[in-house]
């Protein structure tokens, strides 16, 4: 137990030093458009006045670290700016759109696991036959799909031909919520899932060669038995590593899923806002991708940590 | 005959991108209730996969392309089926891997990997098994047998792995253990409580044990019998005793000389000349001529079966008798 | 897979072509790949109209023998729409991928070969660039620069040089720990050239393999935002724009949208063959 909350006090301290320079790499877009950041943030519209207070708050006119350092403290403070659009904070818009964006990416991630896991393990377990040699050009072949034209096309069939879930939209109860995040987590999954299933193959492969699997056979022990109970153990680790590295696409690939679905997350928020100028909301919503990729990595890492029995040691 | 466990003119093959070739070639043995042979030759002689062959657990690609598997007088395995092998396997028929390391999976408690075998097998039930489990332990004399079957397979050391290993492959008490290099991994001590229980295990059930390794000396301490392969093919058979004093094919005198023996007075190794050829390499003739310093013409071509060339000998060099005038190189005049 | 010596180029190149044409998988990526260029070079030649000609009275015209792949709603023909698309994609991603190839791969081999402040600076940075997810990064630096093919450009390598950077860096760590390395020091030659002739084949050949795959995201990337609006301006052809476009007449006309996604998935397909074909190569040696 003690080296298992170590190890998550080394990552804390790993995560917390990230997500300082995720916090400079959005500071420093700012200063990468031309012209007068005051006016980049309060639009074409503000007056003298406005911006000069601006300009005192953000001191400006004065080194950049200590520019930083206050941008920082309004960070801290929960301060992300006002939409210039919308004229709340962004904070409260962020908040509000969250619940959806997260839902879908944990239903996508799950969907898109559940299509991968049974193919990779037919796929690695009948080794070098036609199903095998099948799975793998099918999900060759998949990498390519752009997932916003899965998006597009589940709608026509599902929802438009077919009639059988919304076309777009949140609804306003919370089975109409689920109904609505099917389509959208499905197109994700399908989208993600042919890397998936090769990574998953990959690292099947490897557990199936194997001396404990030989083993296990060698003892009599029926193939389900072996492929589950041994195979499959041993294979969640890897699985999750690799889940983990395809968080940032899954995370990326929100943004343009719920455009098409008319979601009300802050991927939609996001490309609303760079369509109508809203720096500060392209900004916050920036740092939240940021802090969720951490949280999530940072998750994996412990479920990866604590599926392995090395580090049980009381 | 009836042996208990036997092999008839068995030949195994591997598929390698588009060609075919065989790993063993036509061999035939037999082992009977409380007899030990031992299977000897170099890395890629054949010997593990033999071994794999005999439980039915050959990787993919290779397959049992012709000859027959025997158990108790019936047939278990042959190129068209292995429906008999695969139900003896773990039950009738125990395997001990030789990295214990590796061969234990390391997310399943110790005991837990034992008793898993006694479930499907005897249909105990959980804790009888687990019971069960703990016993085995202790027979196989680790200490605090029920504190390490609770335990994950990297909690314990080297030799109690292997002893562990030991367990699960005669949990189900099978009438034949066949054992690969079960002793390589370890070190001089482990080793040595490792023979001992085997020893001990085979004679406390009477069982046929089949022992694959390449060092001699294990082979000469554990086996009755033995049996040296070269290239997949058995070119020498018998006695250990007889065979490892007197050899009676070059290879085996061979692989003897090149055995340091600490009493004699002839510091040399004598090694064998040139290399193993690579597997895809075709040999015409005697597998062994290109390396044999008794090679002559007629050793080139045509097939170099077992023969008979003394009680209880078989050699498939045809100047076998000539073998025990070869020079000796490391050992007291022959 | 240690470095081939270098021989006289004809003699490496007969070897390569061996090669290419021993593994089924690299020969047919290969071929796509040329056919796909083909394509863009030839644009001009394999289509019969301009892609940005509307005709007006022939608008979502099925496929027939004047138009092969019909029209979209503004009369413009698919197939040329398509093909010289291929061009619009195809150079920002090689572009991109080209260039973010060889800064990361500098900045790659100088953290790993010099060490310490530089390694820990470079990786660090690293480190903040990976934190956010591909897309969201993109989208942020293409508010910053403005839409248009120059600014996709700009940030998909300010982006793209990561992983390059990351997987070189790695492979000169892995390389300089190895004997060769050491002899060929002993041996006097200078430090760069050890970097160079010993160390550099073996790291890029890895950086080339995801090269390969880094290219579909790339055009996945591009085609994404051209399908939100914010990358290619019209009426430069785009594939990502044009299946945004046509997919409000997905249930009239499927191919507007369809066509593009198909030559998305044709050449993601191309470069994945060649990706697992090299790596399938480099593995055999």
């Amino acid at each position: 137990m003690r080296r298992f909350l170590d190890y998550f006090g080394r990552r804390l301290v790993s995560a917390l030093v990230t997500l300082f320079g995720i916090t400079l790499v959005v500071f420093l877009l700012i200063h990468l458009i031309p012209g007068d950041p005051a006016r980049t943030l309060l639009g074409p519209h503000a007056t003298a006045g406005e911006l000069a207070a601006v300009h005192r708050e953000w001191g400006l006119n004065r080194p950049i670290w200590v520019q930083y350092g206050l941008y920082m403290s309004r960070l801290l403070r929960g301060d992300f700016g006002t939409s210039l659009f919308y004229r709340v904070p962004v904070s409260q818009l962020v908040l509000q759109r969250l619940l959806p964006t997260l839902l879908l990416m944990m239903f996508g991630a799950v969907l898109a696991l559940v299509l991968a896991l049974p193919l990779a393990a037919v796929a690695a377990s009948l080794k070098g036959r036609i199903a095998d040699q099948v799975i793998r050009l099918l999900s060759l072949a998949g990498l390519g799909i752009p997932s916003v034209w899965i998006g597009i096309v589940l709608v026509l069939l599902v929802a438009i031909r077919a009639n059988l879930l919304p076309v777009a939209g949140y609804g306003t109860s919370v089975p109409a919520h689920l109904e609505s995040l099917i389509l959208p987590s499905l197109t994700i999954a399908i989208g993600m899932f042919p890397t998936l299933t090769r990574s998953l193959r990959v690292g099947l492969i490897a557990v199936l060669d194997s001396d404990y699997i030989a083993s296990a056979r060698a003892r009599g022990l029926s193939a389900w038995r072996v492929l589950v109970r041994h195979g499959m153990r041993n294979a969640i680790a890897p699985t999750v590593t690799v889940l983990g590295l395809n968080i940032g696409y899954l995370v990326g690939s929100t943004v343009a899923i719920e455009t098409i679905f008319a979601l009300p997350g802050i991927g939609t928020l996001m490309v609303q806002a760079v369509l109508s100028r809203d720096f500060p909301i392209v900004q916050g919503v920036a740092i939240v991708y940021g802090i969720l990729v951490l949280a999530v990595n940072l998750g994996t890492d412990l479920v990866h940590t604590a599926l392995d029995p090395q580090l049980e040691l009381t | 005959m009836g042996y208990l466990l036997e092999v008839r003119d068995l030949t195994v093959t591997m598929r390698v991108r588009a060609h075919t070739r065989p790993v063993v070639q036509g061999i035939s043995f037999g082992v009977n209730a409380g007899e030990a042979l031992g299977l000897v030759g170099e890395s890629g002689c054949g010997k593990t996969m033999t071994l794999k062959a005999l439980i039915g657990i050959l990787p993919t690609g290779t397959r049992i392309a012709s000859g027959s598997i025997w158990y108790d007088g019936t047939c278990v395995a042959d190129a068209t089926s292995s429906a008999g092998l695969r139900r003896l396997r773990g039950n009738g028929i125990g395997l001990v891997f030789q990295d214990s390391t590796s061969a234990l999976d390391p997310v399943m408690r110790v005991g837990q990997q034992i008793s898993e075998g006694l479930r499907r097998h005897q249909g105990l039930s959980r804790r009888a098994a687990g019971a069960e489990a703990v016993e085995t332990l202790r027979r196989l004399g680790l200490p605090n047998p029920a504190l390490h079957v609770v335990q994950f397979p990297h909690e314990l050391s080297g030799g109690m792995r292997q002893r562990a290993m030991l367990g699960m492959a005669t949990a189900c008490r099978p009438r034949v253990l066949l054992c690969d290099e079960p002793t390589t991994a370890l070190d001089v001590t482990s080793q040595r409580r490792v023979l001992e229980l085997i020893g001990q295990i085979q004679r406390s059930e009477g069982m046929a044990l089949i022992f694959v390794s390449h060092d001699l000396a294990v082979i000469a301490e554990t086996c009755t019998q033995v049996a040296v392969m070269y290239r997949g093919q058995i070119i020498e058979r018998g006695a250990v005793a007889d065979v490892f004093s007197s050899p009676m094919h070059t290879y085996t005198h061979g692989l003897l000389g090149a055995v340091p023996d600490i009493e004699s007075d002839n510091p040399g190794l004598l090694a064998i000349p040139g290399e193993i050829p690579g597997a895809v390499v075709q040999i015409a003739g005697c597998q062994f001529h290109p390396r044999c310093a008794l090679a002559e013409d007629r050793c080139k071509t045509g097939e170099f079966p077992l023969q008979k060339v003394a009680p209880d000998r078989e050699s498939a060099c045809i100047r076998a008798s000539d073998v025990t005038r070869l020079g000796t190189g490391g050992r007291p005049g022959d | 897979m240690i470095a081939t010596v270098a021989g006289p180029a004809s003699r490496r190149g007969q070897r390569l072509a061996a090669a290419v044409t021993r593994t089924p998988t690299l020969s047919t990526g290969v071929v796509m790949l040329a056919g796909l260029l083909a394509v863009a070079v030839l644009a001009p030649v394999l289509t019969s109209y301009p892609p940005d000609h509307q005709y007006i009275g022939d608008m979502l015209v099925a496929p027939s023998g004047a138009h092969w792949l019909g029209t979209d709603e503004l009369g413009r023909d698919i197939w040329s729409r398509v093909a010289y698309g291929t061009r619009t994609d195809l150079e920002i991603a090689c572009a991109a991928v080209a260039v973010s190839l060889a800064i990361g791969t500098a900045l790659g081999l100088l953290a790993g070969y010099v060490g310490r402040i530089v390694d820990t600076v470079i990786m660090r940075c690293v480190d903040f660039v990976m934190a956010f997810p591909f897309y969201v990064l993109i989208i942020a630096l293409v508010f910053v620069l403005g839409s248009g093919s120059a600014s996709i450009l700009l940030a998909l390598i300010s982006v793209g040089w990561v992983s390059y950077a990351r997987i070189v860096r790695g492979e000169v760590r892995l390389a300089v720990t190895r004997p060769y390395v050491a002899a060929a020091r002993m041996t006097g030659l200078s430090s760069i050239r050890v970097l160079i002739r010993h160390i550099l084949p073996n790291a890029i050949s890895q950086a080339v393999v995801y090269a390969m795959s880094d290219v579909l995201n790339v055009i996945l990337a591009i085609v994404t935002l051209g399908f939100l609006g914010l990358g290619v301006q019209p009426p430069t052809p785009e594939w990502g724009a044009m299946i945004g476009e046509g997919s409000a007449f997905l249930t009239t006309r499927w191919g507007i949208a369809t066509f593009p996604a198909l030559a998305v998935v044709l050449t993601g397909l191309a470069f994945s063959l060649v990706g697992d074909g090299i790596a399938q190569r480099l593995q055999g040696d």
